[in-house]
């Protein structure tokens, strides 16, 4: 499991699959026509909720994905305040799952200590329960898969996290 | 574990998310065009039940060009637009005259285009007046 930097120091996101970090993915997904013109036609509850037809659901979410990288952005360091904790994981003592919500988007990260994020994933929203929903389903298990990988290395703090990340490029230098 | 510098992760490739955001933000404008169009194909498509490969054969370009057009981010030609236009029998852009008083007159057995998504104001030939407008219609 990798590591990318969205915003130094505080912002991070995880790579699972094909060097693509799952932020990048998220947006991606999040300005492409063919993806959400397939999304929204599955999940017509979405464009019920918001009284919105399908191709100005497409066109906000445009907009909204620009405002979301903008957003992090200009709270990089007060993520604390912008993400918040899911409730059905009260309780846990280190390595919190937190989530961010802007109309119909999620995004989903591990709270590293109070300032320190990794983004896991994204979704467009459409349900009040996570288990519901089988997008949000893989994000739960997105968080899940993170959140033991970094207990299995020892990460419970920021100082651990970015010990890893240098033994990542240390291992890459080699080649 | 030995304690190392923060500066030491700071060669740490950064994600590309940010290419991709700056690209939008330097272009949204017609990129929102771009996404405008391609949802207006994609619709078109699903309800007539043409694959993306068939448009592809149709527009003779790759599967792969036809799946970029389709994500709404590609600068499309007019050549190409209007070769879509013309594949799948439907209007994807109106030219717009602004502040222009002028006369129409309209053919009664004017093509009616299929999904138009804002009607078009048909004046009989017998009723032939002078009308304002804003919209001229490429017949």
């Amino acid at each position: 499991m990798k590591f990318n930097t969205i915003f130094e120091p505080n912002l991070y996101s995880v790579i699972f699959d094909n060097n693509t970090d799952e932020f990048e993915k998220f947006l991606r997904f999040l300005t492409d026509a063919t993806q959400l013109e397939v999304y929204f036609n599955e999940n017509r509850n979405v464009l019920k909720y918001y009284n919105i037809s399908i191709e100005d659901a497409i066109e906000k979410t445009l907009d909204l994905s620009i405002e979301l990288y903008e957003y992090l952005k200009l709270n990089r360091n007060n993520l604390d305040k912008i993400f918040e904790p899911l409730k059905s994981f009260g309780g846990e003592y280190a390595l919190h799952r937190m989530k961010f919500k802007s109309n119909w988007i999620r995004v989903y990260a591990i709270k590293i200590e109070s300032k320190y994020f990794v983004i896991t994933g994204g979704v467009i929203k459409q349900s009040n329960k996570m288990k519901e929903h089988i997008g949000t389903q893989k994000q739960l298990v997105n968080l899940s898969k993170v959140r033991e990988y970094l207990l299995e290395q020892g990460i419970v703090d920021v100082d651990g996290f970015f010990e890893l990340i240098n033994e990542k490029n240390d291992d890459k230098k080699e080649f | 574990m030995i304690k190392k510098n923060f500066k030491d992760i700071t060669d740490e490739e950064p994600s590309k998310v940010h290419e991709h955001i700056s690209f939008l933000k330097a272009n949204k404008a017609w990129v929102k065009k771009s996404m405008q169009i391609a949802v207006g194909v994609l619709k078109v498509l699903r309800e007539k039940n043409i694959s993306q490969n068939t448009l592809a054969e149709k527009l003779n370009v790759s599967p792969q060009y036809v799946n970029k057009i389709l994500k709404g981010n590609e600068n499309l030609t007019l050549e190409t637009i209007t070769k879509i236009e013309e594949i799948l029998n439907i209007q994807l852009i109106n030219i717009i005259t602004a502040h222009c008083q002028t006369e129409v007159i309209v053919p009664q057995n004017l093509k009616v285009y299929s999904k138009q998504t804002k009607p078009t104001r048909v004046v009989p030939a017998k009723k032939a007046a002078k009308v304002k407008t804003l919209n001229t219609v490429k017949q």
